[in-house]
This record gives structure tokens, sequence and C-alpha cells, in this order.
């Protein structure tokens, strides 16, 4: 093939134009020149081709995907909390985020109120303002007067009325327009801070605190309901955007609180069941990575990662004792004005807790009062000296250890009964009483003498293994263990003091569970459950004999059923029931107050086959009465009566209700 | 050889069109999974919805609330004390 081109200097005639003049005119450097700059460039479209091929592939490609990839999460919900009959007690919610583009918003609304003014549609404005050029509306109607005077007050730079049937639009000046629209004066922004519960001036006030940081998406408010949201959605805002979040709900509120708990801001268990139990259920939210195309549907799956959802938690709680413990422990808060209470109700054969209630109490529902001292669960985390419902282990021990039959006379006269110096005083002198009268009355010198006969050891063991001095295991992190000093570091004073509940101090909790040794004949208290259990746990070998147990049941009816007993109103129609009370003084610094107490009530019902375990405590009651009988034995008997009855337990005793002795007080005349 | 090639040629284009109709089938499937998806997460919304109403509903403090002002009832205060026996 010839060469159309000769690339080096022999001159050669050119084929098609052999003209002199042409040889002349084109000097074949310049045709040289020419291919060269153009195999340069073919060289750097070459080098750019490469150069995005090659170095910049990765950017180029991450570029790409944002269009086309898209990640979707998969929401997934906290496991619920249960009762043990499946009600539920706590439940997350999907709700929605509510987010807003505050200059966006102020545009959107601009565009109503001048569609309005207008009587156009805002879409066919949003057209017109989003060129670049000023705009000329022709209006339908002619303005009426009031239409023009409104435009007038607005004074909106980048809006001029020419005429009644012409208003020219500014896209430039536009935005300044919207800058000094007043948002609590449209209509639209009201039926929103509606919608939303937040007042107009509070709702323009956020956004104008956004508008001036210069923020593209405020968050307005979380956990809107569904049905809200799609409300809030239909206003057609696109300046509002909306996302995934959950909501905790407690249907029974303030009742359940303390063993419930509630969740934090992150979803994260803060108190109660919700932190013990909050890796079983917490969960994990999928995630489903996609190729979607330019309508957004999916075109390729790029990996599903499955959502998974916490586990549902059934506690051992009744709702309905949880309920009947609630009330009537704030019934009687409220009656003997008291500054707070606790009650705790076990099964007795199984250590499962039926319900636990403590006042003063909150709503987890209404996180604007999550703090202060009320989130405090009296009943686990706060110990105190007992009083005497702790005389019962002492006479048990006593028993155990072949020191005392229950008709064992003991001499409590006169009243009171010094030990290595120091007093134990009685309410009066009771002379000489029986083992079981001593628990009846109550009588400090009695217990006493039963305890002095003991050696400290002795008497330390037994006690811890009532599971005094050691924490309940339910996994509060802040359950309190008590406080028991090492046997070999008691005086003899102590010894008698903590014979009848002074000296060292429990929770209700710890009351409560050391009373399962006289339900169940296990070597140790069983573990307490807060979760529902299949089966009863294994009893091991027992701490008392069967006889030990069965006479200090009869001696703790008889504290509740004998005449002139302590406990008698803590009396339930149909059953037998029995239990101590007790009225402890409260320390206050290193001497007892005699004016503040704490009433204590610890029972068993029914007797005959002991199904509950109740204790009641109520801190500093000041009105009708502050002993053990008067305050706390009434409330056992409410809860005894309506669990009992809720339980279907059969009545053991038969009602002897004189028609005279029952009144119906309360009714209405 | 010709009926050979023709047969391969054949086989290629059969191959090739059901690789298309998989993929079609791979994309619709996705998309119904999608839906399904969403469906899914709804009826678990509803059940915790309903579960939620039903606790409520069946609440004891409503139903006290309930059988003491609508249906007036009241709760019978017993005396408890024996016949003769003196009240300490």
């Amino acid at each position: 093939m010839r060469r159309f081109f000769p690339l080096r200097g022999t001159h050669k005639p050119l084929p098609i134009v052999d003209s002199p003049i042409m040889r002349h005119a084109l000097p074949d450097w310049r045709a040289r020149f020419v291919l060269r700059v153009l195999m340069l460039l073919f060289l750097a479209v070459l080098g750019m081709a490469l150069y995005l091929q090659v170095a910049q592939q990765k950017d180029l490609k991450a570029t790409g995907a944002k269009f086309s990839h898209h990640s979707q999460i998969l929401p997934a919900f906290r496991g619920m909390i249960l009762d043990r009959h499946g009600n539920l007690l706590a439940g997350s919610l999907m709700t929605r985020t509510i987010v807003a583009d505050p200059a966006l918003l102020k545009r959107e609304l601009l565009l109503r109120r001048l569609a309005r003014l207008f009587s156009c549609e805002p879409k066919q404005l949003s057209l017109l303002v989003s060129g670049k050029k000023s705009a000329s509306l022709f209006l339908e109607t002619p303005l009426s007067r009031a239409a023009i005077r409104e435009v007038a007050r607005l004074k909106l730079p980048g809006v001029r009325l020419v005429s009644a049937e012409e208003a020219r639009l500014d896209p430039a000046a536009f935005d300044a327009s919207a800058a000094r629209l007043l948002w609590t004066e449209e209509a639209d922004f009201n039926t929103l801070a509606a919608l939303l519960e937040i007042a107009p001036d509070t709702l323009a006030a956020i956004l104008d605190k956004g508008l001036a940081r210069d923020r593209r998406g405020v968050e307005l408010k979380r956990q809107v309901r569904e049905a809200r949201a799609a409300e809030i959605a239909g206003l057609g805002f696109s300046s509002l955007s909306q996302s995934a979040d959950f909501r905790r709900y407690y249907p029974m509120g303030e009742v359940s609180a303390h063993l419930v708990g509630f969740t934090g801001a992150d979803d994260n268990g803060q108190e109660g069941a919700e932190s013990v139990f909050d890796r079983d259920l917490s969960s994990t939210p999928g995630m489903w990575r996609m190729i979607r195309d330019r309508k957004g549907q999916i075109i390729e799956e790029r990996g599903l990662t499955y959502a998974a959802n916490g586990q549902d938690v059934r506690l051992s709680l009744d709702s309905r004792i949880q309920y009947l413990t609630f009330s009537a422990l704030s019934d009687a808060v409220r009656a003997h004005q008291a500054s707070a209470g606790s009650a705790v109700v076990l099964d007795a054969e199984t250590g499962e807790i039926l319900a636990l209630a403590n006042l003063p109490s909150y709503d987890p529902n209404n996180r604007k009062t999550l703090f202060g001292d009320k989130l405090r669960n009296r009943g686990i985390v706060y110990s105190h000296e007992l009083g005497s419902v702790m005389k019962p282990f002492t006479v048990a021990a006593g028993l155990e250890k072949g020191l005392a039959r229950p008709e064992t006379i003991l001499d409590c006269s006169p009243g009171s009964f010094l030990v290595a110096g120091e007093s134990v005083p009685d309410h009066r002198n009771f002379g000489a009483l029986s083992v079981a009268e001593v628990l009846q009355k109550s009588s400090n010198i009695g217990v006493a003498r039963i305890a002095m006969q003991m050696n400290r050891k002795e008497m330390s063991d037994m006690l811890r293994s009532f599971g005094f001095g050691e924490r309940p295991g339910l996994g509060f992190p802040s359950e309190s263990a008590g406080q028991m000093r090492p046997w070999n570091r008691w005086r003899s004073v102590d010894q008698s003091r903590i014979a009848y509940g002074y000296g060292f101090s429990a929770s209700v909790l710890q009351l409560a569970r050391a009373y399962l040794a006289f339900t169940r004949a296990d070597r140790r208290p069983v573990p307490l459950s807060m979760l529902a259990l299949e089966e009863t746990p294994k009893t091991g070998a027992p701490v008392f004999s069967a006889r030990t147990q069965q006479e200090m049941r009869a001696m703790l009816e008889s504290v509740v059923s004998a005449p002139g007993a302590t406990g008698w109103r803590a009396r339930v129609p149909g059953y037998r029931v029995g239990g101590k009370t007790g009225t402890a003084q409260k320390l206050n610094g290193r001497s007892y107050d005699r004016n503040r107490h704490i009433a204590s009530f610890a029972g068993i019902a029914p007797m005959s086959r002991p199904r509950l375990i109740v204790v009641v405590s109520i801190d500093e009651p000041t009105v009708g009465g502050y002993g053990g009988g008067d305050v706390a034995a009434p409330v056992f008997a409410r809860i005894a009566t309506g669990a009992l009855r809720s339980l279907g337990v059969a009545p053991d005793m038969p009602m002897r209700l004189a028609s005279a002795e029952t009144s119906l007080a309360g009714i209405a005349p | 050889m010709r009926t050979g090639d023709l047969f391969l040629l054949l086989l290629i284009v059969a191959s090739a069109l059901s690789l298309v109709a998989a993929r079609r089938q791979e994309i619709r499937l996705l998309r119904q999974v999608q839906v399904e998806e969403e469906i899914r997460i709804q009826l678990q919304q509803e059940y915790r919805e309903l579960m939620l109403d039903r606790s409520l509903l069946s609440g004891h403090s409503r139903i006290e609330r309930l059988a003491r002002t609508q249906l007036g009832m009241v709760e019978p205060v017993l005396n408890l004390a024996a016949p003769g026996e003196r009240r300490p």
C-alpha cells in the first residue's frame, strides 16, 4: 500500500493533487504535526480510560453503587414480657420518628398558602418557581380585594402582583419569601402540630432553631403510633420524612413497675426484668442488601440477614394477684399516711414470685417521670431491722434443738429481762406464757429466754440456713443481702436482740424467702424465681423435722386465730391462715425513734396445705395505728382473700359468719 | 457436520434463553419475598397491638373500675371476730 503521507522527508508527488500551487501550500510538516496532535489526543483518551478503569475504579464503583445499591433494614421486635398466664406486661410496637427539613417545609407552606390565595394547585406554583427566570402566573379568577391586601401584607420579595390577574414569581427571591413566613399562621402547620401533639409555638421554635443552624433534618417527634404517622403522611409534605422506631408499652403501668422495670431510649433494659433478662429480650435488626432499578424495585440480591426478634420472657408474676397486692398496699399506705410500703407474694411450694409491689411507684409509660427514689424496688433493695416477724425463726430453732416445746411455760414477768446489763423490754408484764403464747402476744422476753439457751454459732448457722445475710439471687444488681455480723463478733445482748428481730437487717424479699422454711421441707430455702417454672424445684434435706414444721404452723395459725392474739386482723373468711406481726422501731442515728415504725406482717395461707407466703411491710404509718397487727395484717388479709379465690383454692374452714356479724359496709344509701 | 453444528447452536440459544428466564424468575421471586417480608412485619405489629389491647381491656384496674362504677358492685366487708370474742 502506498503511503498517503510520507513520514520522513522524501518529496514524492502526491497522487491526488498534483498541482504546483498545492505542493507549496501544504508543506508536509503540517501534516505530520496534525497527525502527531491527533495521536497525542488519542493517547490522552487511552490514558484517561486506563486511569479511570485502574486507578479510580474503587471510587467510581462506589459512586455507581450509591445509585443502584440499597440496604433495607428489617426491623426486629424486642421480646415481650408476659405474666405466668401469658398476659402482656411489656411489649414493643413499631412506631415512627417524624423528621422535617425546616427550610423545605417553610417553602412548601408558602406554596400552599399562595396556591390557596391564587386558587391554583401548589404543584403548578412549585413548577414555576423551580425555573431559573421569573415567571408570570395568570390567574383564572381575578384576585379579590382581600386577597390582594393579604399578598401586600405578607411583603414577599419573590412575589409581585402585576394586576389582579397576573402575579410575577421570582424563583431567586422565593426562598427569601419563605424565610419571612410565620409558621404559626398556616392552617396546615397547625394541623401538623395538632397531629404531633406539640403546641404550634413550640413546634415553630424547634423548626426555627433548626433553620438557624442550617439543619436539613430536625427530629420532630419519636415513637408516633402508625395510624397517626399515616395521618401525618396524608398531609402530603415532601419535607417530612419518617423512619421506623419502637415504643415499649407497659399495660399494667405503675402496678407492676418495679418488677417489670423499663427500657432506656436505645431500647436497652434499664431496670427490673427488662434489665435482668435484657440479653434474652434484645433483638437484632436484619439487613437486606440489594441492587435496585430506576423505579426502586429489586433486581438483584446482595445478601440477606434476617431480623432476629428478641425472645419472650414469661415471668412468674400473676397479674391478678399483682393487682390485688398493689391496690391493697396502696390503699393501706394512703389510709395510714405512710411514707412507703412493700409487699411480696410467693408461691409456698415453688418459691416463684407471684407478686411484688412497692410504693411509691411510677408509670413506666411516662418517660418524664422516670427518676428519683420511687424507681427503687424497696422490697429487694432496702433492708431494715425486722422486729417481731423474726420471732418464729428463733422459736423454731429452739424447738428443733429440743430447748422448748410449744406448751413449755416461760416466765416473762416482770416485763423486762436483763441480758449483760441491758434490758429486754416487753409491752407489759405478761407473766407466765407458753411458747405458743409468746408468739401470740409477741413477747420479747420469751424469745430472748429461748435464744439465750443456744450457743451463738448454732443460732447464727440456723439463721443463715433461712437465707438471712445472703442475696436472694434474682439477678438484680442492687439486690440486698441484708446485714448480719458473723457469730464470733456477737455480744450476749446481740444474741437476745437478734432473737426478736433487732441488730441485723434483711429485705422484705429475704423475709418472705425465709418463711418458705415453714412451708417447704428444704434444707435451704429454694432459690426464688422471677420466671414461671415448669416444675417444682427439687427438695433437699430439711432444716426442720416435719414435727417442728407442723408445730410452727400451728403456732403461727394461733397468732391469727387465738382470742386476744396480735394477728387477728389477718383473718381470712373460709381459710385457716397464720403469720406473725412485727412493729419495728426505726433507727435514728444511733438510737431508736419511738415515733417512727415499720409495721409488717408475714403470713402463710391456707394452713392446711400452704399455697402462698405473703409479706407486707409498711414504712412509717402515722394515722390509725402504727403496729403490724393494725396496719399490715389487714393488707395481708385482703391479698390472701383475693389471691386464694383467684387461684381457686378450696376453703379449709367453715365460714363462721353469723348474719349479724356480716355487715355490707360501703354500700351507697 | 451441518446437523451437529445446528444442534449445538440450538443448545446454546436454549441455554441462553433459559438463563434469561431464570434471572427473570429470580427477580420475580425476590420481589415476592420483599412483599412477604413486609406482610410479616405488619402481622407481627398487629399481633403485638392485639396483645396490648387484650391486656388493656382485660386489665384488672379497668375491670374493677367498671364493676364499681357501671355495675355498682361493692366488696363485702366481713367482720371476722368470732361471736363473743373480746377484741384485743
